[in-house]
């Protein structure tokens, strides 16, 4: 098991942009907490809901995110036999 | 208080002394329709962005290796698939809580601070509660991602995964608390479902002496924290059980 744990952390660690992507969770975290804690008066403080779904907005831009990167490592142009003209005439 | 007595302010007629009269409780102040202060964890609304930023990390620890075929080295090299498995949710698990409690540490202190200079009203907390949201969010996060890390391993797909798991720990969350269902449903949504471990974030305290809505909506839970978070404990266990019998019965 120490050898699992060892091999899997090793593999976390050496990927490229975790400590940055780590960090960047932990700023945007923090940011979108104050940002939403400067805006908060007592008069808004009756409507809790609304101020909870500002993070879902940029929660959304941070799943987009990391996510497109993890395709396009994956994507190679490879010309598509039945469809030369590529993914244009193949979205068309 | 007589029966007789309204409430207002009164001119004697006789003496032309002035009286003011008025009720009111004397209670603990409590969040709801009447309450005017702020809660603790209101400063705590950014977990949002921690929170989808280690889901996506959770499905990807496991989705990237099945996309490069690394998934076959690391199941040669190690003895037992399980083991493999287990070892990443631990690694992930350690990650996420780092993370969440980091940032809960950092973001509790300013957030405070910026609401008391702005003149805003906090209700009271003690620093074990403190020490609970600041730990319960890491404990969030880290269950978060072992969730995610086995719906990675489920569905070997990044995109379901990070979708599915978002959506079944915020939109829960988002329907009970934004008033889009009523209190009832809102109740059990937060019972059942991954999002009753956002219980853990409540510092607000319910009085029963206090008469006010102890709703979703205002921040009440309808489990105690420690009982929300083992909820979404529960989910994570079943949804790790699954991945580790479905990763020793398929082909890599």
């Amino acid at each position: 098991m120490r050898l699992a744990l060892h091999a899997e952390w090793t593999k976390l660690r050496t990927q490229p942009g975790m400590a940055a992507l780590l960090i960047g969770a932990v700023v945007l975290t923090v940011r979108l907490s104050t940002g939403v804690a400067a805006t908060a008066t007592t008069a808004s403080a009756s409507d809790p809901a609304k101020l909870a779904l500002t993070g879902v907005y940029l929660g959304q831009v941070v799943v987009g995110g990391p996510v497109r990167t993890g395709d396009r490592r994956r994507v190679q142009h490879r010309p598509d036999p039945h469809h030369p003209g590529g993914d244009a005439a193949r979205d068309a | 208080v007589g029966p007789q007595a309204s409430t207002g302010f009164q001119q004697d007629q006789a003496t032309g002394a002035f009286s003011i009269r008025g009720s009111g409780d004397i209670a603990p102040a409590v969040g709801g329709p009447m309450g005017d202060g702020q809660a603790v964890e209101r400063t705590l609304v950014g977990t949002f962005a921690g929170l989808v930023v280690v889901i996506v990390l959770g499905t990807l620890f496991i989705t990237t290796e099945y996309r490069r075929g690394l998934i076959r080295t690391t199941l040669i090299a190690s003895q037992g698939r399980g083991r493999v498995l287990a070892a990443k949710a631990v690694v992930a698990a350690a990650v996420a809580f780092t993370t969440g409690a980091v940032a809960a540490a950092v973001a509790i202190p300013l957030c405070v601070h910026m609401l008391k200079a702005n003149g805003n009203v906090l209700y009271p907390v003690g620093l074990l509660t403190e020490l609970r949201l600041v730990v319960g969010t890491g404990a969030l996060l880290a269950v978060a991602a072992v969730l995610a890390l086995a719906a990675g391993t489920i569905l070997r797909r990044s995109a379901g995964a990070v979708t599915i798991v978002v959506a079944v720990i915020v939109l829960p969350y988002i329907l009970a608390s934004a008033s889009v269902l009523p209190a009832g449903p809102s109740e059990w949504l937060l019972r059942l479902t991954p999002a009753a471990g956002f219980a853990i974030q409540q510092s607000l305290r319910a009085f029963t002496q206090v008469d006010s809505q102890y709703t979703p909506s205002f921040g009440y839970f309808p489990l105690s924290p420690w009982a929300g978070l083992a909820v979404m404990c529960g989910w994570a266990a079943l949804a790790l059980g699954l991945a580790a019998y479905l990763l020793r019965r398929r082909d890599a």
